[in-house]
């Protein structure tokens, strides 16, 4: 009892340093440079996580995310960074991945300068099941559970006409985007680019190492080193199976040939897989 | 002038035993990592040879370690070598392994902290890399206190995160092979994590994560097991100079958050 009352008297002045620490650090704090000024080091990688509030709709939370979502890319080009990641837990940038996309192209769209319209959104390809790993256009991949868009790619495909609309707020690009800004990937991740991409990434392993032993009836270990496990999870997966099967079913004909030239007094054949 | 430092000392180790008293009436983490960084740093700054900014790094582990386990803290992992730190000098390494094997044995002797508290000893790591003299000191090390019940000393050397990992994934497609051709769905991250080096030797999911030295990275360190519900704590203190001073603030910021978590 006394013990539990001295540990909140002492998180009670635990508290109160830690508050005069923040407002003395404020009065410390040194105003950040414009984002166009020089800077002898700037990140070629920066990631961004995103935390969502259960106090918040959903609506609000996926608009924030968007809005928030395409200030940093802006930023990001500004100042330089070639790459930027998002991730958020839930998923929720994920989830509205095509409106970020959207926004991203009506942000980078020359038209939209000197209109007071409301930008238009084009017609777009239905979202493909998010299992697979192939483009869905040119700018947009989805990977393990990562999707990525190059920013530099995004084009609108189709245009809708126009109309003049009243009270409708104009979106305008930054002054400090400037017309040749670097070209920028943006990667949305959640938890399921994570653990349980890692896990899928297993499980391709068996596939493919069952799949060779029914074809081969040899059977083969399985053994794997850190640069495949990064190679496959940055989406190199098929070459890394396809050579180990190719390494695995070179020994296993050479050896196969080697028995047969044996048998029938004949040279070895060595080039049968060659 | 003696009996005078030694009543000081006295007082101090008292007020210090009343301080972890206080702090573990309330919620103490389960488990702790420390990346004991800045040994040579510090050594460069006291004028020291590197050799020994490490022994005295060592010092530091063990007074961190009576600490933990007073405050009842069950397992405690630290990283005391990463496997491309064998790219350094070779006089710098032959140094670090000669230490491992003389401390990792001084560790387990009999009327020692660890024998004292009860702690039983794992390295976790490639233990192959280690010159053979060093990886006898770790079996012998190991077998002196298997028995050992009521806490928990994981020292991570060589490792990386990255080869830890692989492992698991290896050793659990080679059980998902083993035990039936069409097993593949069975592998989930569940199992990948069961066989992590860490939850080989049962250690809790990871409470804290403390990197010293100011550096801000993790540094391929517990990667899989820090990377969801662990607090982690980068402070500017070297590693030789940690102490409860800079360990009391992260047991309050725990113990914030549990309280805050409860009335959620």
């Amino acid at each position: 009892m006394l013990a539990s009352l001295c540990l909140r008297v002492l998180h009670l002045f635990y508290f109160l340093a830690v508050l005069l620490s923040n407002i003395w650090q404020s009065f410390e704090r040194r105003k950040p440079k414009h984002l166009a000024a020089e800077r002898t080091k700037v990140p070629s990688h920066l990631a961004l996580s995103l935390v969502t509030s259960e106090d918040i709709d959903a609506e609000t939370t996926e608009n924030s995310f968007v809005e928030c979502i395409a200030r940093a890319v802006t930023w990001c080009q500004a100042v330089g960074i070639s790459q930027l990641s998002v991730y958020d837990c839930e998923g929720v940038a994920f989830r509205c991945s095509q409106v970020i996309r959207m926004r991203l192209i009506a942000d980078r769209s020359p038209c939209e300068q000197d209109s007071d319209s409301e930008p238009e959104y084009p017609l777009t390809p239905p979202l493909s099941d998010t299992s697979e790993s192939r483009p869905l256009s040119p700018d947009y991949d989805i990977h393990l559970g990562v999707i990525t868009m190059r920013v530099a790619d995004l084009q609108a495909s189709k245009l809708t006409k126009r109309t003049r609309r009243r009270n409708v707020l104009k979106r305008r690009i930054p002054k400090y985007l400037a017309p040749d800004a670097i070209p920028l990937t943006l990667h949305l991740v959640s938890r399921e680019s994570s653990k349980p991409a890692i896990a899928s990434v297993a499980r391709s392993y068996v596939q493919s190492v069952n799949h060779m032993a029914r074809n081969t009836k040899v059977g083969l270990e399985f053994e794997l080193s850190p640069e495949e496990l990064a190679s496959a999870l940055e989406g190199i997966l098929t070459d890394v199976v396809q050579a180990y099967i190719y390494d695995e079913l070179t020994a296993f004909h050479r050896s196969a040939w080697a028995t047969i030239a044996g048998l029938h007094d004949r040279p070895s054949y060595h080039s049968a897989t060659e | 002038m003696f009996l005078l430092s030694r009543f000081a000392a006295y007082l101090q180790s008292q007020a210090r035993n009343a301080l972890l008293d206080v702090l573990s009436s309330g919620p103490i983490p389960q488990h702790i990592a420390f990346v004991m960084d800045g040994n040579r740093r510090y050594a460069r700054r006291h004028q020291k040879e590197i050799k020994e900014g490490h022994s005295d790094g060592f010092v530091t582990l063990q007074r961190m370690l009576e600490i933990c386990l007073r405050l009842g803290v069950r397992c405690v992992t630290v990283f005391a070598f990463a496997i491309p730190n064998f790219k350094r000098s070779a006089k710098e390494v032959d140094d670090l392994m000669q230490l491992a094997e003389e401390k990792l044995l001084e560790l387990c002797q009999h009327g020692q902290l660890l024998d004292t508290h009860g702690v039983r000893l794992n390295v976790l790591g490639k233990t192959e890399l280690l010159p053979l003299y060093v990886q006898a000191a770790v079996r012998k090390a190991e077998d002196l206190t298997r028995h050992n019940d009521r806490a928990v000393l994981n020292i991570c050397m060589p490792y990386t995160s990255s080869d830890e990992i692989t492992t698991a994934i290896q050793s659990a497609v080679q059980d998902a092979l083993a035990s039936g051709a069409e097993s593949y769905g069975e592998i989930t991250e569940k199992h990948i994590e069961a066989h992590l080096m860490t939850s080989k030797v049962s250690s809790p999911p990871l409470d804290i994560l403390i990197r010293t030295s100011g550096v801000k990275r993790l540094s391929d360190y517990l990667l899989w097991q820090c990377c969801e519900d662990t607090q982690i704590h980068f402070t500017s203190t070297y590693w030789p100079e940690f102490g409860l001073w800079d360990f009391v603030p992260v047991i309050l910021d725990y113990q914030r958050k549990m309280w805050v978590q409860a009335k959620a």
